[in-house]
């Protein structure tokens, strides 16, 4: 059955032909080599060199762009579609949807919500045209969710910033032409004391490692970026001074509304990949799918996949009308990364032995869907930001710079 | 002598093609069933030649063009001979091949003499009186008895859909029909024998592989040895065809070529619904695959479950040993 | 250039169902463009790229076509027209090339029509051979390379993939190509075209738009009886030791069976 079908609330025929459109690129260009990819990415030695071919041709195609107004370069859809692609994208991998959620979602979106009109034509334009590939800076080696333990600075001097520090799980840390960088400026301020930075490679003083030994998300780049007296003109900081926290948190509601509309892709795979299997694997005399405890494990993946979607879809219905979304947000990618763990667990499952190896896609859902548990946010703070939310121990000030909400026309040029 | 019961003469190196001679023995069996004769039509640069070998299997009369520009098929030439005859004789039923110039011939005959038209069907019959043609469509999912509301029935036949018609000797009637004038608008410039072809539809025994082999260099390996060691052709499945490990031109499946041999052996190919389309109508299944759930076992008459880089290479030495004694 | 293009709606699998009254019941199953039609779409863009001009992309059947039009709107195609008349609902192969042939002659203008070898439905590879005779025209079917393809002169040459040879075949234009699969490498749709599909206006036309009167379209073949494939017979795994037990076994049951 079409699990996509009767969202007709938040979704047009657009979104339905854009749906298409990424799932034919998916499946004609990437699944049938993702499985020696993800072997190939697991070795240490691995050239990946699959990785930057497909981004090439993800950013021809538009998909990088998408939800950016075409006057800056981008195809000019609304906030939904950067969710229908990241479902697609993830329903074959997560390493493609990865390159959607830190490029468009974490680094892109800051540069429209938050960027000057020159930065926006100077970096904003080639990324969501995709001939540049963004990265977004903000995880340090004793920094994760407590942010304020970074240690990575920027000194003013003259009219440049000089940058040091060591980020590091950064996705595309080898192949991202910019990155967003938060460092201190002021670190007696502590959180009100970081600034963010858009740094080419190119400026002298930037190098990359890769990490490699990764459980999951094999197929993708992923490594630490160290900043070495970096000279970043005061052009590229992005927002005031003092603002990087608030950016950084901004940032991540768009990178965790494309992690949970993967997510969700994910679950679907799992759930297609399910049904498929216990429609053929007959024991007892009968196809698996008869038996109830395999039924109880189906309709379970149909239940996160449904509600998965709809949180995910109210989220980026909200950023559509220009609303503050992080409870919203946060609550989707929660949910969606959870139940998507879950779901490639009980895919694996329901394909017995066979899923235990890489002759079926399953293990390695599960395999990739485990970091999105922890990357992004962890699922334990999530836990506290809901219950904060409920308490009201928490709510939204207004920011000075909203992301812009979807206008057809506007951004049709 | 109207409403007779026609086929269409192919020949190959002086040969009536197998098709033809199945053809015959089809049309044999609706001329007795709707109490009617049995009449060739033979167009081409030597059709009296091609008529009387045509004689000698039983038919006792031809319809025939010779003409020089029929030494190459183009549909307008062909059709258009054709089209004179038809409308002159007025036959009740012309029966053709299944091959792509037939089904391009059909079609446009079809259309030129408002015929009703069977398109490449796996049987025609008759039943109480009428004629009846059984079709598969949607991928071979769907079996289509069809029936004709018009004067005339064109129907293109697969092969393997009746025994091939003995020589028997004899002679028959020619009747010649005119070229008609052709509009001077198409060419064939050139045809080349393809390296390597084989017309999968006509062969026997057929090997394909599929992802199962885990890489081209395995299929290449492999597979072509074991369809020598059984003296047959072969094939590949729509996986690796995308995948660009073996031209299209091998696929068999939906999207590729369909066929019906006598042996379809099967190695490392899962069995999706658009590859057993193209084969799920072969005499005997060998399936070859270390997945036992696989779907291909479902429609295998043999099923081997095991590596396949260890099944392929002990089959191909038995089937040497067998085909040697 | 004017290309005129043939497309057709179909179920991306095949695994339908037959209905009690013995129709095709393909609901549940995403519909898509029919593969060989993509193919005849794609060769229409490139040549109207080298040539210049416009790609008019026809589709005759129901409402429900309209996602194909809008797919090759967003793939390139210039203007879109959905032949809908439930006069014509059940028509086949031939009677819908007398359709197309209709909305060609109501069109003018043009020098190729493409469409598809078959559709991956009923298969029956007739509308473009029958097309371009109900149009007096030359027809270049199962076309796997197009050579040339040149409006001003009003040529084109193209290889043809028979069973066992390759023609090479010069047509005068205008003419109908039927496409093969893997002529060429169909484009995905374009984000900002698929905005613009969605907005552009899809004409309707109906049998008396295009001067057909509905009762001459009386189909001449009907179908008697839709069935399932029967089922195979069952078949037994071929259980042994080693690989070459297992072998030796296939082959005394072929050789049992007279297969070999």
């Amino acid at each position: 059955m079409d699990f996509t079908a009767n969202y007709d609330m938040f979704l047009n025929e657009e979104h339905e032909l854009l749906r298409q459109t990424v799932r034919q690129f998916a499946e004609r260009e990437v699944q049938p080599f993702i499985r020696d990819w993800d072997r190939e990415g697991a070795q240490d030695d691995a050239d990946m060199a699959h990785v930057r071919p497909i981004l090439k041709r993800m950013g021809e195609l538009g998909f990088l762009g998408i939800c950016i107004p075409e006057k800056y370069g981008g195809a000019g859809m609304d906030y939904l579609s950067l969710a229908v692609v990241c479902e697609e994208l993830e329903r074959v991998d997560t390493f493609l949807r990865v390159v959607l959620s830190v490029h468009t979602g974490l680094n892109s979106l800051a540069l429209l919500q938050w960027g000057t009109e020159e930065q926006k034509q100077k970096y904003l334009v080639p990324q969501a045209q995709g001939t540049k590939l963004a990265g977004y800076c903000l995880t340090e080696p004793n920094a994760g969710t407590d942010v304020a333990g970074m240690q990575a600075t920027a000194q003013r001097q003259g009219d440049d910033y000089v940058l040091n520090g060591e980020k590091t799980w950064i996705s595309l840390a080898d192949v991202a032409d910019h990155f967003l960088v938060v460092a201190y400026t002021d670190k007696s301020k502590q959180r009100r004391g970081m600034t963010a930075f858009i740094v080419e490679r190119a400026f002298g003083g930037v190098e990359s490692h890769t990490i490699h030994g990764k459980l999951g998300v094999r197929a993708g780049n992923t490594g630490s970026v160290v900043f070495n007296n970096v000279r970043v003109p005061a052009a590229n900081r992005l927002g005031e001074e003092g603002e990087g926290f608030k950016i950084a948190m901004s940032a991540l509601d768009n990178g965790r509304y494309t992690v949970a509309a993967g997510a969700t892709g994910l679950i679907q795979a799992a759930l297609e990949a399910s049904v498929r299997y216990a429609m053929e694997r007959e024991t007892f005399g009968e196809p698996i799918a008869k038996h109830q405890l395999v039924k109880r494990m189906v309709s379970h993946m149909v239940r996160k996949l449904d509600t998965s979607r709809l949180l995910v879809y109210r989220a980026g219905w909200l950023k559509n009308q220009g609303r503050r979304n992080t409870r919203e947000t946060t609550l989707a990618k929660w949910h969606a990364t959870v139940s998507s763990f879950e779901a490639a667990d009980d895919a694996i499952q329901i394909h017995g032995a066979y899923g235990f190896s890489d002759e079926y896609p399953v293990e390695r859902m599960l395999r990739n869907s485990r970091g999105a548990v922890i990357y992004e946010g962890t699922r334990e703070l999530q836990e506290l930001l809901q219950a904060d939310f409920a308490f009201g121990f928490r709510e939204n000030k207004p920011l000075r710079r909203e992301l812009p909400a979807y206008d057809p026309d506007e951004w049709s040029e | 002598m109207a409403n007779e019961i026609w086929l269409f003469v192919e020949e190959h190196n002086g040969e009536l093609t197998a098709a033809t001679k199945e053809l015959i023995s089809k049309a044999r069996e609706l001329a007795e069933g709707l109490g009617r004769h049995v009449a060739a039509l033979v167009l081409s640069p030597r059709a009296a030649e091609i008529a009387n070998h045509v004689f000698g299997y039983g038919v006792p009369k031809a319809y025939i063009v010779e003409d020089p520009a029929l030494e190459h098929y183009t549909t307008d030439a062909y059709v258009g001979a054709a089209a004179a005859l038809v409308k002159q004789y007025q036959p009740k039923v012309l029966l053709t091949g299944a091959s792509f110039q037939m089904r391009d011939f059909t079609a446009a005959l079809a259309a030129d003499v408002d015929a009703g038209l069977g398109a490449d069907c796996t049987g025609v019959a008759v039943r109480d009186g009428q004629i009846i043609a059984m079709r598969p469509s949607h991928g071979a999912n769907v079996i289509n008895t069809l029936g004709f509301n018009s004067d005339m029935v064109i129907v293109s036949l697969r092969r393997q859909v009746a025994t091939e018609a003995q020589a028997v000797g004899g002679t028959g009637e020619i009747v010649r029909g005119q070229m008609p004038q052709l509009p001077q608008r198409m060419k064939v410039l050139k045809v080349e024998d393809k390296s390597n072809a084989v017309n999968l539809a006509d062969s026997q025994i057929i090997v394909s592989g599929g992802r199962g082999l885990g890489s081209p260099e395995n299929y290449e390996k492999l597979v072509p040895t074991l369809a020598q060691a059984f003296n047959g052709a072969y094939g590949a499945s729509r996986a690796i065809v995308d995948a660009g490990w073996v031209p299209y031109e091998r696929q068999v499946g939906q999207t590729g070529k369909t066929v019906s041999p006598k042996l379809y052996v099967a190695c490392g190919i899962s069995g999706a619904i658009q590859h057993l389309a193209g084969m799920r109508n072969s005499g005997t299944i060998v399936a070859i695959n270390k997945d036992p759930d696989a779907p291909i076992f479902k429609v295998a008459t043999y099923g081997l479950v095991g590596d396949v880089n260890e099944l392929l290479p002990a089959l191909t030495e038995i089937v040497e040993q067998k085909t040697r004694s | 250039m004017h290309a005129v293009v043939f497309i057709k709606q179909v179920p991306q699998q095949n695994s339908v169902k037959i209905t009690p009254d013995k129709q095709i019941d393909a609901s549940g199953i995403e519909p898509i463009i029919s593969l060989f039609d993509e193919y005849a779409l794609e060769e229409a863009l490139l040549q109207v790229e080298k040539n210049g001009g416009q790609v008019t992309v026809v589709t005759i059947g129901g409402e429900e076509q309209i996602d194909a039009l809008r797919k090759a709107l967003a793939m390139g195609a210039n203007q879109a027209i959905l032949v809908n008349d439930p006069a014509l609902a059940t028509i086949g192969s031939l009677d819908a090339a007398k359709v197309g042939a209709a909305v060609v002659k109501k069109l003018g203008d043009f020098d190729a029509i493409f469409c598809g070898k078959q559709s991956t439905d009923d298969e029956t590879a007739v509308f473009g051979p029958a097309l371009a005779r109900y149009l007096g025209l030359p027809v270049l079917s199962y076309v796997f390379k197009v050579h040339e393809l040149d409006a001003n002169a009003r040529r084109v040459v193209v290889d043809r993939a028979m069973e066992t040879t390759t023609e090479t075949v010069e047509a005068s234009l205008p003419a109908v190509l039927t496409t093969v699969k893997d002529l060429n490498q169909p484009r995905y749709p374009s984000l900002l075209k698929i905005k613009k599909a969605q907005k552009a206006d899809i004409p309707r036309w109906t049998a008396a738009d295009l001067g057909l009167n509905p009762t001459e379209l009386a189909p001449k073949v009907t179908y008697l009886d839709r069935v399932p494939p029967p089922p195979r017979p069952k078949g037994s795994i071929i259980d042994g030791a080693s690989a070459q037990e297992k072998a030796r076994k296939l082959v005394d049951a072929l050789v049992d069976t007279q297969v070999i």
